[in-house]
């Protein structure tokens, strides 16, 4: 049946109309950016690739919260979980010498464990998401302000060869491949970004897991009276979610080098709207990860636009942020409802 | 016979409270003496260390010494009110010294009076002896003591009371309100067998107002408490408000300004006891602006349908950005004195903000309970489409409601401001929004809306107070108690959660039929 569908009308389906929204906003910013800081390098590839990379370890943690809010879940928990995880690199190696790489795994392991926590708490006593992972953030974020509470900065070799991983991009000039310039470089926590979108789209889009996952958000009742195993899901969904803020919290060490108690404080509201504004709703069943990549892009596109002007103080980003939200959750309600019209008429 | 327990409860605890008001004329004498012998009122928590804490005289000494200075130090005034002993002092001193030829001082200055103080060494001059101070520590203990131990049999003889009138045990089992009352009687127990002290309550007679940690937590209370009621609605409706802590913020930038904000007058560019603006428009102004931020969230909820947390999310976010340029980044502070008694003064010989929250709660409950309103959010919040065709108008009931818990987050940030006499637009109401749901929640309201309890907001976040206040108490540092707090609520959480309430209920249920039948 699929297969007989033209490629125009499955791009076309009005289940992905969010993205498109979400994408063509992104142009239209990318554009008027282009036009009014176009001569002092706002199109070069490099700060393209920067859209990427500053808020990459958001987009990691994003690529876990769109599974959650599909389920019709959140995750508060996210930032506090990234900050333990820097911290116990941090203290591990600096204060008890014991390698990154346990410790990372061990982080991943905590990440992992507390999502496991979580989403049991959730399925099984019937609490509010919302209630245990707020009290799950409490927790991470006490825990690691008992571990310490000062900034702990990490000099390790691997540490430092892992942040200084990249990969400088060529281009073809008369047959010759040299630097492009402006010297652009891919670092690993950009390749790890991408890497976890191409993961949680097969993961959603292609496997019987997947379904599940929208299966839960669009009814749980339904998908229960069908047989899918919804708790197994549920607490799936959380531990893979804990799993990203983990590797969240690593990408954000490579980018920092230390581990600080306070560090990503407020992140997760950063995490959820970049997945609301890249079209997941938060009443679950609705979602995609190219959504949220070009959430997280979005949330780029904005400082750099204020970076780039120079003039406005960083306050204004704020506003420039709420303002943006507002303006997107309102296209996003206009596109429903038409596409809600056009259904019902 | 069994009926009349909770009497035997009533008049115990009444009985141990009148005891611990006798030990409490007993404190506040011997305060007394020593804030008249030497005025300089330095805070109760360096008074606390000073005389619970230390162990020896010689640390007694140092500490007491040490924290007169400290408080001379803090001190906002260049002249430090200070006893007529050290003025005379100091007076001898300059008259030696003028004497001995030198220029002499027009007046004793702050350092004078620092070295006079640090010289006369306060302890042995104040205090005297070790055996006063011990006294007082026991006095502090005995009342922690008898005031702890009759609150809880009071609480003990009022759940008695509620049992016999409500017959369905299983009923008040299953009800998230006696988890937390439970919760909180707990905590209270540990806090009594560990540290009786932490009861004490006593009188401070530099600002005429009850001091000790139960006022405290009361008194610290209160902002949640007032935005908690304007929350426990917007729950009711299904929604969460995630701006209410920008509002503060808003709201705190907005009183400052009024008040100092004239950059052509000389005279106010210096923080005094002063306002630029009539006092009634500092109050006013914030409260309005919070109020039409709060319908604003209440249109993009009600009118345009947006999900409630992304759509508070947007003033969340700008919100402290706007608070950032009302005050153009900068941090002003004020000493206008009728500013300062919101957050720190006196009324009924209780902290104010205790006395706002209780108008502010009476009224909101009047409004709620007396009129249709909270039928109307109940039924918004259990079904909207239906509670539209039986002619309500759900945009208005959440329009009002979003704008009220704008107004109310508005009053807590006037609280929160006069607290520290500044605005402050980075920390203002700092995860004001999570407590505020945590409150609401743990008070029985469920997040997927309806039916909500006002009264299980007071004690949900008088429980998150005590909470912090208890692990203060035993000298853990801010930042960690985050994760003291998590654990204490997510065994309060599993508590009030579905399945335990509900298994609860039933072997309750059980036991009263097996004891039943044993009687017949």
């Amino acid at each position: 049946m699929n297969k007989k569908q033209s490629l125009f009308s499955r791009i076309m389906n009005p289940k992905y109309i969010m993205v498109y929204a979400t994408v063509i906003i992104f142009l239209i910013i990318y554009a008027y950016g282009a036009i009014r800081y176009g001569s002092i390098g706002f199109t070069t590839l490099r700060t393209f690739v920067n859209f990427f990379s500053d808020n990459a370890y958001y987009g990691i943690s994003a690529v876990g919260m769109t599974m959650v809010l599909i389920t019709g879940g959140i995750d508060l928990s996210v930032a506090s979980v990234a900050s333990l995880t820097g911290m116990i690199i941090a203290y591990g190696y600096e204060r008890m010498g014991i390698s990154p790489v346990i410790t990372m795994l061990v982080s991943i392991l905590i990440g992992i464990g507390l999502g496991t926590l979580m989403g049991a708490a959730i399925h099984y006593l019937n609490v509010p998401p919302f209630i245990t992972t707020l009290t799950g953030n409490f927790l991470a974020r006490g825990i690691c302000s008992l571990i310490s509470r000062e900034s702990i900065s990490i000099n390790h070799p691997l540490i430092d060869s892992l942040a200084g991983f990249k990969i400088t991009l060529y281009h073809l000039v008369d047959g010759e491949w040299v630097k492009i310039k402006p010297i652009t470089n891919i670092n690993l926590t950009v390749i790890i970004f991408i890497v976890m979108i191409v993961l949680g789209t097969l993961l959603l889009q292609h496997t019987r897991f997947g379904r599940n996952v929208y299966a839960i958000g669009g009814s749980e009742s339904s998908a229960k009276l069908m047989g899918l195993p919804v708790g197994k899901t549920k607490v799936a969904v959380y531990a893979i979610n804990g799993f990203c803020s983990a590797l969240a919290g690593i990408a954000y060490v490579l980018v920092v080098k230390s581990g600080w108690n306070m560090a990503l404080q407020g992140g997760e509201l950063e995490v959820i709207s970049s997945a609301v504004i890249g079209g997941t709703l938060l009443t679950g069943g609705v979602g995609y990860m190219v959504g949220t990549m070009f959430g997280v892009l979005l949330k780029s596109v904005i400082p750099a636009i204020i970076n780039f002007n120079g003039t406005l103080s960083s306050w204004w980003g704020k506003i420039a942020t709420g303002a943006l939200l507002l303006l997107f959750i309102v296209i996003q309600q206009l596109v429903v409802s038409y596409t809600g019209k056009k259904k019902a008429g | 016979m069994k009926k009349k327990a909770y009497l035997i409860f009533l008049v115990l605890g009444l009985a141990l409270l009148a005891v611990g008001v006798f030990f409490f004329g007993r404190i506040c004498a011997v305060k007394d003496s020593i804030y008249a012998n030497y005025s300089l009122s330095f805070s109760d928590a360096s008074f606390e260390k000073v005389f619970i804490n230390d162990n020896d005289e010689a640390t007694v000494a140092a500490d007491f010494d040490a924290a007169v200075l400290q408080t001379a130090i803090n001190s906002d005034d260049t002249t430090v009110e200070l006893s007529e002993q050290v003025v005379e002092a100091a007076e001898a001193t300059e008259a030696a010294e003028t004497a001995a030829g030198e220029a002499a001082p027009e007046e004793v200055t702050q350092e004078d009076a620092l070295e006079i103080i640090a010289d006369s060494a306060p302890y042995d001059t104040v205090i005297g002896s070790f055996s006063r101070v011990q006294s007082l520590r026991t006095a502090w203990k005995l009342q922690g003591i008898f005031i702890g131990g009759g609150l809880l049999l009071c609480l003990v003889a009022v759940a008695l009371v509620l049992r016999s009138r409500n017959l369905d045990f299983a009923a008040i089992m299953r009800s998230k309100i006696t988890w937390a009352v439970i919760a909180e009687i707990l905590i209270l127990i540990v806090c009594l067998i560990i540290r009786p002290e932490f009861f004490h309550i006593s009188y401070q007679p530099s600002n005429r107002m009850l001091y000790g940690n139960l006022i405290d937590i009361v008194n610290r209370s209160a902002e949640i408490t007032i935005i908690g009621m304007g929350m426990t609605m917007v729950i009711a409706l299904g929604g969460t408000d995630l701006s209410v802590g920008a509002l503060v913020a808003v709201s705190g930038a907005l009183a400052l300004k009024l008040m100092r904000w004239d950059p052509t007058n000389p005279l106010y560019q210096t923080p005094g006891d002063y306002t630029v603006y009539p006092f009634i428009l500092v109050l006013l102004v914030p409260l309005l602006v919070c109020l039409l931020m709060g319908a604003f969230n209440g249109v993009l909820v009600g009118q345009l349908k947006l999900q409630p947390i992304i759509a508070t999310l947007i003033l969340m976010v700008s919100g402290r950005g706007i608070a950032q340029i009302i005050t153009n980044g900068k941090q002003y502070t004020t000493m206008y004195s009728p500013f300062r008694v919101i957050g720190q003064g006196s009324c009924l010989f209780l902290p104010t903000p205790i006395v706002i929250t209780v108008v502010v709660v009476a009224a909101v409950m009047l409004f709620v309970r007396k009129t249709a309103f909270g039928t109307f959010v109940e039924s918004v919040g259990i079904n909207p489409s239906a509670s539209r065709l039986s002619g309500i108008n759900s945009k208005v009931v959440i329009l009002i409601v979003f704008a009220l818990t704008g107004f109310l987050a508005g009053i807590s940030g006037l609280i929160y401001s006069s607290r520290i006499m500044s605005n402050d637009s980075n920390n203002a109401g700092i995860n004001y929004e999570t407590d505020a749901i945590l409150s609401v929640v743990i008070g029985g309201t469920s997040m997927s809306g309806g039916k909500f309890s006002l009264t299980g907001t007071i004690v949900g976040s008088i429980i998150i107070r005590t909470i912090i206040t208890f692990v203060y108490y035993f000298g853990v540092s801010p930042d960690s108690t985050m994760a003291f707090k998590a654990l204490i609520i997510a065994v309060i959480i599993v508590l009030q959660s579905e399945p335990v309430r509900n298994w609860m209920a039933k072997r309750s249920q059980a036991r009263a039929m097996v004891k039943g039948g044993v009687a017949k």
